[in-house]
């Protein structure tokens, strides 16, 4: 029998695993960015970023370029090892 | 009548009211709705689709330093063949090259709002490239200007090759072995003929595969 693992439910949910796929192929990645690839509104988004960085998935980095506010987003060790984990989990419900 | 319009206005409202209760209930259960495992898989994929760099921003860089190399390496060919003193000052491109690269460079950064794996590998490539040249043209009496500048061409040969690898663009990769060819037969060359070679393969290093990029830039 196959063992089927949890799903860690701060990724199981949509714009948070869109988050978290987008920042594991880059090094680090504007607000703005987020928002234009993962097709969200502003407020969602800046919302589940919060969450991500309460669980210390993500850190955020509010700044200025000139004059203008600028926030950038970068994935942890700790959120590449709970998105390798969610992806692991993934392969046990679906065979690849 | 007044009374039975207020009883109207009171069921018109109440009828709204459910409808609006209604709909945000329906698109907060659509929000929470889980996700299913094959659409888990779909948002990665999707997700580090859209993350894929597009490489032909990278193609001003090479036509910047490729245009202003192939201008100095032949200037010092034609300034040497007329016998004027000093003929190596054309290289005095070079610098004014790589303050230009610079200021697009840092404009680059500024308007970027990604800083992706392959920006940072560039970043070091290039850094290496610079330091290792530098070195070599400032040493340059000790090993001699023919015996330097095949391996100056070998150094472009890496930068391109390399490079072509990070940004997986064939022309790069193929330029950068043409460099190296050209730099083993600068080895058993003259020093003039050294100064053609190098210009052959900044041609075939930088250029050709410059123009290349460039042209995609906007796919």
């Amino acid at each position: 029998m196959t063992d089927f693992k949890e799903l860690d439910p701060l990724l199981h949910q949509s714009l948070r695993l869109a988050v978290m796929s987008l920042l594991a192929s880059v090094v680090s990645a504007e607000f703005v960015y987020l928002r234009e690839k993962t097709g969200s509104t502003a407020g969602n988004l800046s919302v589940q970023l919060d969450k991500l960085q309460t669980a210390g998935y993500i850190t955020i980095v509010k700044d200025f370029n000139g004059k203008k506010p600028r926030t950038s987003c970068a994935i942890t060790p700790v959120g590449k090892a709970a998105l390798a984990t969610y992806v692991t989990a993934l392969k046990t419900y679906i065979q690849l | 009548m007044p009374c039975q319009e207020n009883i109207l206005r009171f069921y018109y409202g109440l009828y709204h009211k459910l409808v609006y209760v209604c709909s945000s209930y329906k698109s907060k259960r659509a929000m929470e709705k889980q996700l299913t495992q094959k659409e888990s898989l779909e948002i990665i994929h999707a997700m580090v689709q859209q993350s894929r760099q597009r490489v032909g921003e990278n193609g001003v860089f090479y036509l910047l330093w490729g245009y202003a190399a192939l201008i100095a390496a032949l200037a010092h060919y034609l300034l040497l063949q007329a016998g004027i003193q000093n003929p190596w000052m054309s290289w005095v491109l070079m610098p004014v090259a790589g303050v230009l690269s610079g200021i697009i460079g840092y404009r680059k950064s500024q308007q970027a709002t990604v800083l992706t794996h392959v920006d940072t590998a560039m970043v070091y490539l290039w850094g290496a490239f610079l330091i290792v040249l530098i070195t070599v043209l400032s040493f340059s009496g000790q090993i001699g200007f023919t015996g330097s500048y095949p391996v100056v061409i070998l150094l472009y040969g890496l930068g391109t090759f390399v490079s072509g690898g990070i940004l997986r663009f064939k022309p790069l990769i193929f330029g950068g072995i043409i460099c190296w060819i050209c730099g083993i037969a600068a080895m058993f060359s003259a020093f003039d003929v050294q100064l053609l070679l190098m210009a052959g393969a900044i041609l075939c290093g930088y250029i050709v595969p410059g123009h290349l990029l460039y042209a995609q830039r906007n796919d």
